[in-house]
Formats: structure tokens, C-alpha cells, sequence
């Protein structure tokens, strides 16, 4: 009898201490790590060992390819993204969000917050500007390799294995859309893990060319692409133009046709004839400032 | 540090785990359910004045719930597709369009689900169905046409290309010809 | 119709035999100023060489280019040699099917200049490559529908159409310095036997000559227009302003022969000074091409100025920016350099009698390629300098070449140089069967009279 009670506050006493470990753990997973603070935890054999942060990769944002040889995409879908830029407020938060999962190197952003000035009278505006994976694309025409190919969800990928760096591609979009490894790139260790597929773009090769893909890897599993699911203020929808549906970070789901009809929806430079996969909602009642005006400035400017 | 066994410590990193996760989870209520009567949708479809209509009729141990508020969704890749909310009336019917225009599965089924909103102490309630009557899904059409963007070439490019590329070299062969007649003049 | 007094065929009283024999002693001994020549030709190239192997090892970034500049001095130099590649098809071709006489003398030196363009050309491509190591992508993925697919297949044809062109008329040649062996080393003398293909001059060999020659004339006409477009469709077919424009192709056409006939005759001056051939060489011949040069550069006035007529009068926004950077903006100097010492001033000296001297026909070619080399600096730069998009907000534009960049391209040229040089010093840089075959011709016109 008086074992069964020590057993029993042996056994209490360790899932205690190891249910405070693990929550602690996971809490310094999700914070920054400092490089001299190690970490326990649970390895195999049931011991609690140490580790310095840097070997611990969180596999939440590593789902496999959706297509394995990265060229052909997921049958039955048509990727669609609105961007809703009443709701922007230029906070930036997309873009670290992409180049945090891409392992983007400083200088150098997939989906910029341009600010677009204000032609004549009007106000500017903030600008998230993603890859806008054209229908009608004028990169793919271009490259001599078929480096970059449209797939069947309509994403536009470059498959950095045969890219022979001519910049065609990037000399051809209008919107400013890529970039190009001029020098070895400095992946961090952790982008080796996952082996490369044109779906996510890293590890990097010298002399090639890159830019956001739409997180395909994600959205073949129900998962939101980084910016997405990134964005604080839910200004970034994204869905299946064959399910009529586009969800935002908060879980808002709407029906695209309906959006796109009430809000006016609109694609950047139209009459380029490219045939953009990416609309954009006209900030008619902004909810924040517009570049340049304080909040002060909003408020008066009356909604 | 002191062994552990494996199941107990898995066990334990969970528990650990758990309020850490829960923190981005909407509260469930844990209240034990016996103690809680259960609200019962049911969901048909029915044709109403010549439009069709998804009807959830809500029962609180047989006996219809009024004025509670149900909203009716369909899930999508990414999230719910709220299709719109009705107050029950006093037969427990809350009613809205079928959205006939909504693209299903490839026959056109949707799956409707039916949660209740409020009251607070039958909020969380939910049922779904699988109805037929959505829009069907388009075959995908040709994912790589012949066009200027894909990797097939329109077929009227090929053919200049090839054209102009074998008349340019049809000629240097026949040059060549002339070399070899060259060549053979010397021998004569 | 030429008069007894201007033979454009050698001395007035000389023999067939002094003619083989003046044209032969271009490929003697060279002299010191020869020797000095390649020697410094041959270090450029190869301190060009050693920078690309630099490239090579650290990537593109020790280039000045960017994501915005995306293209650079490479692909000038390309364009560029592209253009000057168009000499030999003018004056071999078109002169020859025009039945210009006072071609003959100028044929191979403009053959050569095709040539040895196109072989620098090539490299320069390879040299703007990301990825040189997969060049052979190109033809196992080729896509028929990319510009680029289009250039290669445009630039192997010419190429191998110029050597063509380059080697039919060099049999006769061949055959002629077989048979004077005594001035030559053994090794010359195997391969002037080999490549003279047993040529006799019989009429039968001299008839298969001929044929070959004129569908060669024939082909290599379009398909040096076809280099020239397919390279314009490179920028044409993207939707930049100052590229997307509808006479591209035929802009770059007119400009590749105005910078190709200057080529000629700088080459020509050149060639006449070091090899002392002012009997074959003569005025009359710089004066021709100069006028023939006028000619294609009013054409080419006026191609720059419907480039620019149509969106200055109604300027679009995406024009707005490009148009106010090169007429009063950033690029400013570069343009107005261009048209004033590249268009305006060339034309002049050679349109104005007093001025169209040999001195004067030289001075206007050499500032043309100078001005055709800024041209199509101003064809690139400056659209890439205004792209569509805003830039993100601390971002500055600017595009000045790095140190790596100016020594390739120098070593492209001193290469270009080099092999031209050693060309002339192993065949023979004016074609002696032609000018004997002309002298043939003069005298039978006169006998007539």
C-alpha cells in the first residue's frame, strides 16, 4: 500500500515536472532563441537532454510538395488571391512572414509593401505586391529552358535546377515580381533539411532566379501561404477560384464572386494583358492612415 | 536528470503542451453534459414559393427552440463559408436560400452544416448534411495548351521556325554539293 | 560605269603578276609595330580571361547589375557586335549581287569583320550567363516560342553561313598561295594546299564556284536580317516602354549596317596603312562607302527619330519617365552624345564636300561606332532605369559598370582584334583572284570603247 502511494507521487510528481518542462520548451521554441540558452527536451529513450535552440526545427510550416517533381501542381484548383487594401495598413508583417519561411536574405523581398503614389488628386496607397502568377504570363514566354512554367493550379514556378540565368524572365515582368541570386547565396543551415523543390525555392543556387510561389506546399494541405496567414489585419485572402471561396489569417471565408463584384475588385496594370491571378479591393473607407497621413489625418478625412 | 518513462513523459509533455496551444483555441466549455439539455438540428432542403431553401429545425428534447439564431455554413479549402443566418421561428425552423450557385464536388453536393449561435446554453450545437443541388465542378480544361506561355508551342511557330531554319541550311548543303564538285574537278 | 582613269583594280600599269605579288607581301614578316600590336591585343584579351574567371568563381555580383538593371554592359557588347557583324553581308552580298565593281578590294576585310564579330558575339552571351554550365540547357529544353531560341538558331545560322561566305571566295586564294609555296613555311603550305580544295580554275570548278556563290549571296541576305530582328525581338517582345515598340526590328537592322559599313572603313584605313596598300585601297573606295554610309545614317536618323516622334507627342505614363530621363534626365549625356557625335556630326562630315576626305570618311566612322556602342547603351539602360512598379522605399537606382565588367568588355574587343589580325597575316586580306578578275573585266569595258 505505502508503495502504491509512492509510485503514485513518484509518477505525479514527474508529469509535473516534465508537463512544466514541455510547456516552457515549446514557450522558448516560439520566442526568439538566444544563442547561449539551451533547452530541455524529451529525446527518445525517454531521457531529458539539453539543446541549443538552433536544432530544433519547428516542422509546422514544412509540408511535403504537393507535387513531387514540382512541375505539374494539384489537379481540380485555381489559386486566387484578393488583397484587400482598405485593411492594409503597411505594417509589413507579410513580407516577414514570407522571407522568415523562405529564408529570404536581407535586401531582397517576394512580397514588397511598395507604396503606390497617388496619380494626380488621388491619395497613395500601401501595396503588397506578391507575385501576381499571370494567367497570360509573360515570364514563361520567354525563358529558352522552360525554367519557369505556369502548373495546372495556375501558380508560376522556376525550377532552379535548369535555370541558366538570362534574366529574361525578370527583364519581362512588368511588375517587378523577381529577383536573382547575383552572388553564392547564404542560406542558413536549416533550409538544407527539406531537399528543394520549385514549391518553396530554397536551398538557393548561384545564378538562378526566384520569387513568391504562392506557398503551393501550404495550400495543397488547407494551410494559408505565409503572408496570409501573416497579415494582422486579415488584408490578404487567399482560396480556390473553382470553389468560389477566399479565406483571410482570421478565418474570414467569403465568396469570391460576391467580393470581387461588391468591393470592385480590380487587377494592377490591366491593360498589360497579363491576365493577373491576384485582385486588389480599392481602399474606399480605409481603415488606416494612408501612407504619409497620421492617424489624425484619417479620422478627418471622414469615414 | 532522472529517467522517465517514455509513455508517462510523453503524457506529461502534452499536458504541458496543451495549455500552451489552448491559448489560440476559442474556449470549449467543459461543463460535464449530463447536466446541459442538448439542442438537435436537422437539416433538409424543401422548396418554398418556387425557390429552394435549407431548412435546420432546432428541438430541445423533442420541443422546438424558438428565436434561437442558427447560422449555416459550407466548409471550403481554407476556412468556413458562412452562407448566411436565420432566427428560428416559433416551429424551430430558421430557414435560408439553397445557394444553388455555390460550386460543389463534382456532381454538385455541397456539405451544409447548421451551428447554433445563441442562446449561450445551446451555442456550439452543430450538424451537417450532404446535399445535392450545387453548382458542379467544370472539368479542369487542358492545363497546357499549345500557347505562347506553355511549354507546348503553337504548332503555325514550329512550323515558320522549321521553314526558315531548313531553307537556310538546305542551302549550305547545296554549297556543300558545290565544294565537292570543286573537289572532284581537281581530280579529272 | 567606271572610267580607264579610276581602275579600282590595282596600279593603273601594272601586271596580273605584280598584283599576286603586292598582295602576297601583306602576309609577310611582320614587323615590330606588328608584333608590338598583338602582343598588347593578346594581354587585354587575356587580363579580360583571368576577370571572367573571376566572374565565374564569385557570380554575377562583382558586376554592377541588379534586379532592377538586369542587363548590362554584356548584353550591350553583344548587341553591339551583333551589329558590326552586318558589314560583310552588305559588301560581299549586296554589293556582289548589285554587281558593284569597286567591291573587290574590300570583300574578305568585311568578310573577316562578320566573322570575327559573331565569334565574340557568342562568348559575350555565354559571359552574361548565370549559369554557364548549363548553356547545353538551351538545346536539350529549348523553347521554340523564347526570343533567346530564336537568337541562337539565327546567330549559328549566320555564323555558320558567314564562314561560308568567308571560305568560297579564299579557294581561288588558296590555290594562288599554294603555287607561289617558295614564300612560305611548310605548315602554311599544307594548309593553304589543303583548304585550296585542288582548285585548277577549270571552267567546271569555276561554275560550281560561282553557283555556290550566288545562293550564297542570296541566303545570307535574310539571314542576316533575321540576327538583327531576332535580337531587337528580344527587347520587342517584353512590354518595357522604349522596347515594345513596333520598328525595333527594322531599327536595329538600319543600325547594324550604319555601324557596320563604319567598321569597314576603319578597318580598311587600318589595313591600308599597315599593309601599304594605297593602289588598291583608294580614295574613290572610302568616298563610296562613305556615301553609302550617309545614306544609311539619314535612314538611321530618321528610324530615331520615329521612335521617339509618337510617344513625345502623346506620352503615356509608363513613357513619361523614360522619355524625361534621356532627353533632360539621368541619361541625358549619354543620348545627346549619341546623336550629336554618333548621328548628327558623322552625317555632316560626310555629306559636306569639303569634308568627305579620307581623314574626314575615317574620323566619321570611328565616332559612329562610338556613338552606335552608346546607342545601344541608351536602347537598354535607360527603360530599365523606370520600371512599371514603384521601388521599395529606400531603394536607389543606378547603374555604373564595374571595373570586371570594362575589362571583359575590353578583352572582347582585343580579342575581336587579335583574331582579326591574325586572319590577315594568314590569308590574304584583299582578294587577289577577284581584283585580277576585275582587272579582267576593266579592260575588256574598254576595249569595247
Amino acid at each position: 500500500m505505502a508503495n502504491d502511494r509512492r509510485d503514485f507521487l513518484k509518477r505525479g510528481l514527474m508529469t509535473a515536472t516534465a508537463a512544466v518542462a514541455g510547456a516552457s520548451a515549446f514557450k522558448a521554441i516560439q520566442a526568439a532563441a538566444k544563442p547561449n540558452v539551451s533547452l530541455p527536451v524529451l529525446m527518445p529513450g525517454g531521457m531529458i537532454g539539453h539543446v541549443s535552440p538552433s536544432a530544433i526545427s519547428s516542422h509546422t510550416h514544412m509540408p511535403p510538395a504537393a507535387d513531387p517533381t514540382g512541375r505539374n501542381g494539384v489537379p481540380g484548383r485555381r489559386w486566387i488571391m484578393v488583397i484587400d487594401l482598405a485593411k492594409c495598413d503597411g505594417c509589413g508583417k507579410c513580407t516577414e512572414a514570407c522571407g522568415k519561411a523562405h529564408f529570404i536574405p536581407p535586401g531582397r523581398q517576394w512580397i514588397p509593401v511598395l507604396v503606390m503614389p497617388g496619380e494626380g488628386l488621388s491619395a497613395p496607397e500601401y501595396f503588397p505586391r506578391p507575385c501576381f502568377h499571370c494567367d497570360n504570363p509573360p515570364c514563361t514566354k520567354v525563358c529558352p529552358v522552360n525554367a519557369t512554367y505556369k502548373t495546372q493550379d495556375g501558380t508560376v514556378l522556376i525550377d532552379n535546377e535548369r535555370c541558366i540565368g538570362c534574366r529574361f524572365c525578370i527583364a519581362a515582368c512588368p511588375y517587378g515580381a523577381r529577383s536573382f541570386n547575383w552572388g553564392p547565396p547564404e542560406d542558413p543551415p536549416e533550409a538544407a533539411k527539406r531537399g528543394y523543390s520549385p514549391e518553396w525555392g530554397y536551398p538557393r543556387r548561384i545564378g538562378t532566379v526566384e520569387k513568391c510561389d504562392f506557398c503551393p506546399d501550404h495550400a495543397a494541405m488547407g494551410m494559408l501561404p505565409h503572408c496570409s496567414s501573416g497579415c494582422p489585419m486579415g488584408a490578404i485572402y487567399f482560396g480556390d477560384q473553382n470553389e468560389d471561396a477566399v479565406t483571410n489569417s482570421g478565418g474570414e471565408t467569403l465568396r469570391l464572386s460576391k467580393l470581387l463584384r461588391d468591393r470592385s475588385a480590380y487587377r494592377h496594370l490591366e491593360n498589360l494583358g497579363t491576365e493577373p491571378r491576384v485582385y486588389y479591393l480599392p481602399p474606399a473607407n480605409r481603415q488606416y492612415p494612408a501612407p504619409g497621413e497620421t492617424k489624425a489625418d484619417a479620422k478627418k478625412g471622414g469615414a | 536528470m532522472k529517467l522517465v518513462r517514455l509513455d508517462l513523459g510523453l503524457l506529461a509533455i502534452l499536458f504541458g503542451l496543451a495549455p500552451a496551444l489552448a491559448a489560440d483555441m476559442p474556449d470549449t466549455s467543459t461543463a460535464p453534459a449530463a447536466t446541459r439539455p442538448s439542442a438537435v438540428i436537422t437539416l433538409a432542403t424543401k422548396v418554398e414559393d418556387g425557390q429552394k431553401e435549407i431548412f435546420a429545425t432546432v428541438t430541445v428534447n423533442g420541443k422546438p427552440l424558438e428565436n434561437a439564431n442558427v447560422s449555416f455554413s459550407a466548409p471550403r479549402t481554407f476556412g468556413k463559408l458562412i452562407l448566411g443566418t436565420d432566427q428560428t421561428l416559433d416551429d424551430g425552423t430558421a430557414a435560408i436560400a439553397f445557394p444553388s450557385d455555390l460550386p460543389g464536388d463534382a456532381e454538385g453536393n455541397l456539405n451544409i452544416s447548421a451551428e447554433i449561435l445563441s442562446p449561450a446554453a445551446y451555442a456550439g450545437a452543430h450538424n451537417e448534411a450532404r446535399m445535392s443541388g450545387g453548382k458542379t465542378r467544370t472539368p479542369a480544361g487542358d492545363a497546357y495548351p499549345r500557347a505562347l506561355w506553355s511549354p507546348n508551342a503553337p504548332r503555325g511557330l514550329i512550323a515558320v521556325i522549321v521553314l526558315l531554319v531548313a531553307g537556310a541550311w538546305g542551302s549550305y548543303l547545296f554549297v556543300l554539293f558545290q565544294l565537292r564538285a570543286i573537289r572532284k574537278g581537281a581530280d579529272s | 560605269m567606271s572610267s580607264p582613269a579610276f581602275n579600282s583594280h590595282g596600279p593603273l600599269a601594272s601586271t596580273d603578276a605584280q598584283v599576286t605579288d603586292d598582295l602576297i607581301a601583306t602576309l609577310g614578316r611582320p614587323s615590330l609595330f606588328h608584333k608590338t600590336w598583338v602582343i598588347s591585343l593578346a594581354l587585354v584579351a587575356l587580363w579580360g580571361a583571368v576577370c571572367y574567371l573571376y566572374q565565374v568563381k564569385n557570380g554575377l555580383a562583382v558586376t554592377a547589375m541588379n534586379d532592377y538593371f538586369c542587363w548590362g554592359v554584356y548584353i550591350i557588347n553583344f548587341v553591339f557586335f551583333i551589329g558590326i557583324s552586318m558589314a560583310g553581308t552588305l559588301i560581299s552580298a549586296m554589293l556582289r549581287l548589285t554587281g558593284a565593281e569597286w567591291r573587290r578590294p574590300i570583300t574578305r576585310m568585311a568578310e573577316g569583320i562578320t566573322l570575327f564579330a559573331l565569334m565574340i558575339a557568342g562568348p559575350m552571351i555565354i559571359i552574361d550567363m548565370g549559369r554557364p554550365d548549363r548553356f547545353l540547357h538551351v538545346l536539350l529544353y529549348g523553347r521554340l516560342q523564347s526570343p533567346i531560341l530564336w537568337d541562337v538558331l539565327s546567330l549559328t545560322t549566320y555564323m555558320a553561313g558567314s564562314t561560308i561566305y568567308l571560305y568560297l571566295p579564299l579557294i581561288p586564294d588558296m590555290a594562288i598561295l599554294r603555287d607561289h609555296s617558295t614564300n612560305f613555311s611548310p605548315w602554311r603550305r599544307r594548309l593553304y594546299t589543303i583548304l585550296a580544295l585542288g582548285w585548277k580554275g577549270s571552267p567546271a570548278q569555276h561554275h560550281a564556284l560561282e553557283r555556290a556563290l550566288s545562293v550564297m549571296a542570296v541566303v545570307i541576305i535574310p539571314v542576316a536580317v533575321s540576327i538583327h530582328t531576332v535580337t531587337a525581338w528580344i527587347f520587342g517582345m517584353t512590354l518595357r516602354p522604349g522596347w515594345h515598340s513596333t520598328i525595333i526590328g527594322p531599327d536595329f537592322v538600319v543600325g547594324a549596317l550604319y555601324s557596320g559599313i563604319a567598321a569597314v572603313i576603319v578597318a580598311m584605313a587600318i589595313f591600308r596603312k599597315a599593309f601599304h596598300l594605297e593602289d588598291y585601297l583608294k580614295l574613290e573606295h572610302f568616298k563610296k562607302l562613305g556615301l553609302l554610309l550617309l545614306a544609311v545614317g539619314i535612314a538611321y536618323l530618321y528610324f530615331t527619330v520615329n521612335n521617339f516622334a509618337g510617344s513625345t507627342y502623346v506620352t503615356g505614363t509608363e513613357e513619361r519617365s523614360l522619355l524625361q530621363s534621356i532627353f533632360g534626365g539621368t541619361y541625358a549625356i549619354q543620348f545627346w552624345t549619341m546623336v550629336i557625335v554618333g548621328l548628327l556630326v558623322p552625317c555632316l562630315l560626310l555629306a559636306l564636300p569639303w569634308t568627305r576626305t579620307l581623314a574626314g570618311i575615317v574620323f566619321a566612322s570611328v565616332l559612329i561606332n562610338i556613338g552606335m556602342w552608346l546607342m545601344r547603351f541608351i536602347i537598354i539602360v535607360p527603360t530599365l532605369s523606370v520600371p512599371f512598379m514603384p521601388t521599395p522605399v529606400g531603394k536607389h537606382l543606378a547603374y555604373v559598370p564595374t571595373f570586371v565588367e570594362w575589362s571583359i568588355t575590353f578583352g572582347g574587343f582585343a580579342a575581336f582584334g587579335l583574331l582579326y589580325t591574325l586572319f590577315s597575316k594568314v590569308f590574304p586580306i584583299i582578294s587577289i583572284w577577284e581584283i585580277i578578275e576585275g582587272r579582267a573585266v576593266a579592260a575588256a569595258v574598254e576595249r569595247k570603247h
